[in-house]
């Protein structure tokens, strides 16, 4: 029987006819849209028709067809942005009620689980304004900065994480050894597919409730629950390709030898020899996998969520890989009317495989080797060419990366299993007033192992075996009792939060050293023919009442407190206790009576806050202490025995204090033409006082480590805007949206300090001055290159340089009192963002759907370490191709110096010449799904199989930038030394690159 | 509620801390520990590789850096490119007021409650006053104008020292060096061995003296060594016995040594770049030096050591025809080559860019495993600071000063005949005859470029390449920077 049936589609608040609007039938591909009038008319057939009508702004409705042929349906506003509940801390609040700035983005929004990123980090890049995400390295499970709202301190600037309610302490002891490239992401045991949402609290007022701990942000995780309704089972899951986005040109085998001959350098009898594709046999195709099981569901008194986890990936550099086995189990029970409890449980180990020191940096190390060494020999050791002057020529360089990276010879392995589990209970003692307890663990075990067998690289050295064993355990427990009490009186609203927050650290390390094991098969230090053996602990402990007073006026008028106290052990007693408090409110305008309603705003919102937050976290614990270290030896007495020296190697400063944040936010949420637009801007200005330092201190005070203080106020202000729209032409339903954020960072104090110098290994190449950024890059400036005698013999004298002659780079005299020396170093780039913004996109035609997102960082130099040992011209590594242009003669380059061996005129000492414009935009994932057609899905497989997508993606498709390395996106240059190094940051020492992923995934519901 | 007053688990709180004798032993012997890092290798958060090698001996005439094989800096050195960022000199200088530090520590905690004697006060005394003035001398030497550290700075306001002159660094050097003298003993048991003596000070008191050209107190004060101190050149007839048994493992802290810095393992970690006191690791590793590391030969020897650093021919053409020294000092063709795989094979000139290779404190004594790390990185031997036979010569370089030429012809000819060399002839210019058997006697031991300096002779050694700024080495640049320019660079710098 077939018929058609006709109708009109309504604004419901106006009554006004909607056009455009969608209208299918369900189950079928059969559907039509409204005309200008909002009518329509659709052929149906059978007798359990149903419609569903949706447009974009509006709520869905299904209707059932009986026997009318004319129907009316009233589309409702959508206004479910307002009503989303966002998790600030200890608590709950509607989107539209919020004073504070919060950013958040949802599981749905973001298809986390088809995104091939590896820990919950990264999906940020590019999605939320006011967070930057730079990765330390392509190496997957590497550490990644987090910035909220620009750097704020020199010490610590990575937000607060909240998972399920336990705050996660990062640190960086999970590792073996201390090469800050052998560092792992403390994050990367959370299975990003377990996450349903993250809340950013940008400023002050919202982020205030976690006080000592906040200045830096903080990010809310909450983890997938079961729903009320029907059990359902997911699987989700993708393979994926990784290569690497980019190759340096280098010297082919005439072009080196013809260079090393004018630095002095004979390779001659290498002539002839064929050009060996060093990046192309280092460079490699890695494999990403990922399985993701989960089994939900609930009644209304009891849910639950299971899940389970596999990824696995391979570097694009050798020795380079990760897996990571999780599992998660969250579950809520209600105990009657006032009772309920509930658990989040994340077991996780994650095994990372990471470059030994000989065999870091495996890309540049590539690039740099001569380029006639071979890679294999048969009699060479494991199969490899050895490095030695016969394969390499007298004073040849080149180090074979496979045979240093491959695991037989050399390898690094992390493995860090993690149990995080949080606890609670709540009971509502009467209507409105609610107790609840959280306890939460944070519990990481770790072992680090680094292994070196007894094989000579250059198959002469005698190596011994070694292998150093490393067993870190951090434990954090964090346990929280809070009081809410929620009335409504009337047009009023109060919500009144009370509470306390326990949390205590402890970490413990055992490292074992074994030499020239017994036998390498057995893995274990203690057997070899020397064992050495060192501990290291560390504890703290935090202690902080809370408390939160939300008050609102019809919805109108917003008002929010937040006030903390906190103590801590990581002061001395004067010093331990400091008050956070923060004041925000909001209006709606939109709802005032005067405001024009519907035509163009849905919604309109100022809202203010100011507050303050603090910063804990020193370089060294127990700083405001006078302690000795324990672990100096001197040999004395004829037996020549070391006898334990002790005496203090950090500078000890009683008077150590928090670093404190005041956050001033002034922002707006706007919502336009039926929410199809929807912007949210801010201006924010944080000035940190009081800032935690590693101040570095004159060498003659005896310490040559950083002493802790606080030193200055540094100022981050800028703006953020986010703009959403969203619409629908026909059947196709698309949006745009995109947020930029803008950092001015300036040191507006630094006390009586007049500057502060730093750089990594003791290097001077950053500079912290009041008025300027911090740690901005400080060195020489280049003036062109010296044509001609003439212009040599004019020249100013330079203390940097022991002779010169044409062909040599003019230094800049910039203060001006005729000669070139340390006192005419000056800026040359900033290494912070002046601005970072995302775009993204999305589209859907029926079944088709796809998204973009591109993410961009603007207003960044970086020093480009990694090109000054290819192209200084003076070692016996190769060149990039760049050097053929160098300086012959009068006129022939006014850039690249002439080569000359030993560069007596300092060419490649610190200066502009290293320093490149790293802004680049990125396009980050571009995906193309196809979801079957659900009623025949579900035809086919007899209802068990309910929703079915596959999709191709790509990672990392396309970066458009001027820098010259491998990957624009660069943090810290590579030391011996843990941790971030904020004030010498921007250095790229050659890390691997992000990879290009290509993936195909499917996402089936049962 | 949790408990808030934690304490450190990893190290001990200074009150708890100096109170007996074996507290301020622990306390003295981090103050040597920091002379073993001049030689060692990797600080942490400098990334030093043996860097007082590099401004002590490459940067002479003595030594040539590996044009291939040796590090920038070394290489720099070698050809005079001197700049105040470099690596030695902030490696160096933060070791040296390390050592001040724990020295000051020492003395101020003397007079605070504790348990210790009179007479344990005032020995601990005289050792702390050696050490700040030795690490002050070695400052004078690098830098000419150095700060001053005689106290423990607590300020975080107030730590940056401005330039010493030359006179107040004399005055408390040379008063520190004589009130140790005053306190310390004359010898110490076995169990102790290794730790400073009277006549150690007593000996830097003349050596300070010389470099002060105040030459009646130099003379007065090497004098009394001689006369009344333990030490003797070793000097049986044989030469090349005695001049074995002087930088032998097995013979350290012999009757010529006035001051080792002590090295021995294998009793730790094997780690050699784990060496310095601050490291992260939280262990100081293996005890040694990267001797032969640095100094065996490289390209192709076997060993498969860097073979960073040769002596020169320059070097090797200034020893006299039959001077047992060579020998000892200098691997050549002819010679059998010792290093750390243990097997002697004949010495190939074409393993070093000079046809040489330093054998001072190697050869077929010292290259065995005891004195060895099992990884063949680190050697124990001690390094020979301050040995009887320079004294000697410092000795005749005051007497050709104050006109007693017999007497300095006769300390001179002392060592030749040690070395096996005949007396000077009568006639010969002693000032030249001094300075060249100063040369030979002491080669690859931190002192002849100090010399070059101090005789003013360094245009006369490096011809062109010299600048007059090289008389003193520019203070480190980071110092300059984290002083805030209270401390001033040397000119030229």
């Amino acid at each position: 029987q077939e018929r058609s049936v006709s109708g009109k589609v309504t604004d419901s608040d106006k009554g006004d006819g909607l056009p455009g609007v969608s209208v299918l039938l369900k189950g079928t591909s059969t559907g039509t849209s409204t005309d200008v009038n909002g009518n329509f008319t659709l052929p149906i057939t059978g007798n359990n028709a149903r419609l569903v009508i949706s447009y974009v702004g509006y709520a869905s409705q299904e209707i059932p067809v009986t026997n009318q042929t004319n129907l009316t349906i009233a589309l409702k506003p959508d206004i479910k942005a307002l009503e989303e509940v966002v998790v600030v801390g200890f608590g709950t609040q509607k989107k539209g009620d919020l004073t504070g700035a919060v950013g958040g983005i949802r599981g749905d929004d973001i298809g986390i689980t088809s995104k091939p990123v590896s820990s919950p980090d990264q999906i940020l890049a590019g999605r939320a304004s006011g967070v930057s995400i730079a990765n330390r390295s392509g190496d997957p499970g590497a550490p990644i900065n987090v910035r909220i709202r620009g750097i704020g301190s020199p010490g610590v600037n990575q937000p607060l994480w909240v998972i399920d309610g336990v705050p996660i302490v990062q640190t960086e002891n999970m590792t073996v050894n201390t090469g800050s490239n052998t560092e792992s992401n403390p994050l990367a045991g959370i299975n990003p597919s377990d996450i349903e949402s993250i809340d950013v609290l940008k400023d002050a007022s919202a982020a205030a409730i976690y006080g000592a701990r906040a200045a830096n942000g903080v990010i809310i995780v909450t983890t997938k629950r079961g729903k009320d309704g029907k059990a359902s089972f997911t699987y989700d899951g993708y393979v994926g390709k990784g290569s690497t986005q980019k190759r340096l040109d280098v010297l082919n085998v005439e072009q080196y030898i013809d260079l090393q001959q004018e630095l002095g350098r004979d390779f001659s009898q290498f002539r002839g020899q064929p050009f060996v594709d060093w990046q192309d046999a280092v460079f490699r195709t890695s494999t990403i996998i990922n399985h993701n099981i989960a089994v939900s569901g609930g009644s209304p008194t009891a849910n639950y969520f299971v899940g389970a986890g596999y990824y696995d990936q391979d570097g694009i550099e050798p020795a380079q890989g990760f897996t990571r086995y999780s599992i998660k189990a969250n579950s809520d029970v209600s105990v009657g009317k006032k009772l309920k409890f509930g658990e989040s449980l994340l077991l996780s180990s994650v095994n990372r495989l990471t470059q030994s020191e000989s065999g870091s940096f495996a890309g540049i190390g590539a690039a740099d080797n001569a380029p006639y060494f071979k890679i294999y020999d048969p009699n060479g050791p494991l199969g490899y060419n050895p490095e030695n002057t016969t394969t390499l020529g007298e004073g040849g360089d080149a180090s074979n990366i496979l045979l240093r990276a491959d695991t037989r010879a050399n390898s690094t392995r992390i493995i860090t299993r993690k149990v995080l589990a949080s606890i609670y209970g709540e009971w509502e003692i009467i209507a409105g007033l609610k107790y609840r307890i959280t306890g939460g663990v944070d519990y990481n075990v770790g072992s680090g192992d680094f292994f070196q067998e007894a094989i000579a690289f250059d198959g002469i050295t005698p190596r011994s075996s070694l292998l150093v064993q490393e067993r870190p355990i951090e434990l954090t427990t964090n346990l929280s009792h809070t009081l809410t009490y929620n009335k409504v009186f009337g047009d009023h609203s109060l919500t009144v939060l009370v509470g306390e927050e326990e949390t205590n650290f402890r970490f413990d390390k055992v490292r074992l050293q074994g030499n020239s094991l017994f036998n390498s098969k057995i893995q274990f230090a203690s057997t070899g023919s020397t064992v050495a053996a060192a501990n290291e602990a560390d504890q703290w402990a935090l202690r902080g009442f809370l408390g939160r007073v939300n008050y609102s006026y019809k919805g109108k008028y917003l008002f929010t407190a937040n006030v903390r106290n906190d103590n801590t052990s990581r002061f001395a007693k004067g010093n331990r206790s400091q008050t956070f408090p923060s004041f925000s409110a909001g209006w709606r305008i939109s709802e005032e009576s005067f405001f024009p309603k519907g035509n163009v705003f849905d919604d309109l919102k100022i809202r203010g806050s100011w507050g303050q937050s603090g910063n804990q976290f020193t370089g060294a614990n127990f700083a405001f202490l006078s302690t000795l270290k324990t672990t100096i030896f001197y040999p004395i007495g004829t037996g020549q025995v070391p006898m334990r020296g002790l005496a203090p190697v950090n500078f000890t400063n009683e008077n150590l204090r928090w670093e404190t944040s005041n956050q001033l936010d002034i922002g707006t949420d706007i919502s336009l033409l039926r929410s199809r637009i929807e912007i949210t801007a801010d201006y924010y200005r944080k000035i940190t006082k009081d800032v935690l330092i590693g101040l570095p201190i004159p060498f003659t005070s005896g310490y040559f480590l950083a002493a802790d203080a606080n030193v200055g106020e540094i100022l981050n202000r800028g703006i953020e805007l986010a703009v959403n729209y969203r619409n629908r032409i026909g059947e196709v339903s698309y949006s745009l949206g995109g947020n930029i954020t803008t950092v001015h960072n300036e040191v507006l104090d630094l006390g009586n300090i007049t500057e502060i110098i730093t750089g990594v290994s003791g290097a001077s190449t950053h500079r912290t001055t009041v008025g300027e950024p911090l740690g901005y890059l400080y060195g020489y400036k280049t003036d062109g290159i010296y044509q001609t005698q003439a212009e040599v013999d004019a020249a100013l004298p330079d203390a940097f340089s022991s002779d010169r002659a044409p062909g040599d780079i003019r230094f800049v005299d910039v203060n001006k009192d005729g000669r070139v020396d340390a006192l005419d170093r000056t800026k040359i780039g900033n290494p912070n963002p002046r601005y970072f913004y995302g775009i993204n996109g999305s589209a859907s035609y029926k079944g088709f759907d796809l998204t973009l997102l591109l993410q961009g960082v603007g207003g960044i130099e970086v020093y480009n370490e990694a090109r000054v040992g290819m192209e200084s011209m003076t070692g016996a590594n190769n060149s990039t191709t760049r050097v053929l242009d160098r300086w012959t003669e009068a006129g022939s380059s006014n850039t690249m110096p002439r080569a000359v061996a030993n560069d007596p005129n300092g060419n490649g000492r610190y200066s502009d010449r290293w320093i490149e414009n790293a802004s680049f935009m990125r396009i980050k994932n571009l995906q193309i799904g196809y979801a079957l057609p659900t009623t025949k899905l579900q035809g086919w497989t007899k209802e068990f199989v309910s929703k079915a997508r596959i999709y191709v993606a790509a990672q990392n498709l396309y970066t458009f930038t001027k820098y010259l390395g491998f990957d624009p996106e660069v943090t810290r240059g590579f030391s011996f030394q843990k941790g971030d190094i904020v004030l010498a940051n921007g250095q790229d020492p050659g890390n691997s690159p992000q990879p290009r992923i290509y993936q195909l995934g499917v996402q089936v519901t049962f | 509620c949790n408990n808030l007053d934690l304490v450190p688990l990893d190290k001990l709180t200074s009150g708890d801390f100096y109170k007996t004798a074996a507290d301020f032993d622990g306390a003295i012997f981090a103050s040597y520990s920091s002379i073993q890092d001049f030689w060692g290798t990797s600080t942490e958060t400098l990334g030093e590789a043996g860097e007082f090698w590099k401004i002590s001996v490459v940067s002479s005439d003595d030594v040539i850096a590996d044009p291939n094989n040796a590090d920038g800096i070394s290489r720099d050195a070698d050809n005079l490119i001197i700049r105040a960022s470099d690596k030695p000199y902030a490696a160096i200088y933060t070791q040296i007021y390390e050592g001040i530090l724990r020295a000051n520590l020492v003395l101020e905690n003397l007079n605070n409650e504790n348990q210790l004697t009179a007479e344990q006060k005032s020995r601990f005394e005289g050792e702390a006053k050696f050490l700040r003035a030795f690490f002050h001398f070695e400052a004078l030497k690098l830098w000419g104008t150095p700060p001053l550290a005689t106290q423990v700075k607590r300020d975080l306001n107030d730590l940056a020292l401005p330039n010493a002159t030359p006179e107040q660094l004399y005055t408390q050097i040379l008063a520190d060096f004589t009130d140790a003298y005053n306190k310390l003993p004359l010898t110490w048991d076995d169990a102790n061995k290794g730790r400073v003596t009277k006549y150690a000070a007593q000996a830097y008191v003349g050596k300070v003296n010389v470099w002060k050209k105040d030459w009646p107190a130099a003379i007065a004060a090497f004098e009394d060594v001689i006369t009344n101190g333990p030490f003797s050149l070793i000097s049986t007839g044989n030469s090349q016995k005695d001049l074995d048994d002087v930088f032998a493992f097995n013979n350290e802290n012999n009757p010529e040594s006035i001051f080792e810095v002590q090295y021995g393992g294998p009793f730790s970690d094997d780690n050699v770049w784990v060496f310095d006191d601050t490291h992260s690791e939280a262990f100081k590793a293996s005890q040694g030096t990267t001797r032969s590391l640095y100094w065996d030969a490289g390209n192709g020897a076997p060993g498969g050591k860097s073979g960073w650093w040769a002596p020169s021919p320059d070097l090797v053409a200034a020893y006299e025809p039959n001077d047992a020294r060579l020998k000892v000092y200098v691997y050549q063709a002819g010679d059998t080559y010792y290093t750390t795989d243990y097997t002697p094979v004949p010495y190939n000139p074409e393993w070093s860019s000079t046809g040489y290779t330093m054998k001072k404190y190697g050869g077929a004594r010292n290259m065995v495993q005891a004195d060895n790390s099992p990884n063949q990185q680190a050697n124990f031997n001690n390094e020979r600071l301050y040995r009887f036979a320079e004294l000697k010569l410092l000795y005749a370089e005051a007497l050709i000063a104050q006109g007693r030429t017999a007497d300095a012809a006769q300390q001179i000819n002392d060592i030749r005949r040690r070395a096996g060399l005949p007396d000077l002839v009568a006639g010969v210019d002693l000032t030249e005859a001094l300075r060249k058997e100063k040369r030979v006697e002491l080669a690859f031991e931190p002192h002849r470029w100090f010399d070059i300096v101090r005789w003013g002779i360094g245009a006369q050694v490096f011809g062109s390449k010299w600048q007059d700024k090289y008389n003193v080495y520019p203070l480190p640049q980071t110092e300059i920077d984290r002083t805030g320019g209270i401390l001033k660079q040397n000119p030229g710098y």
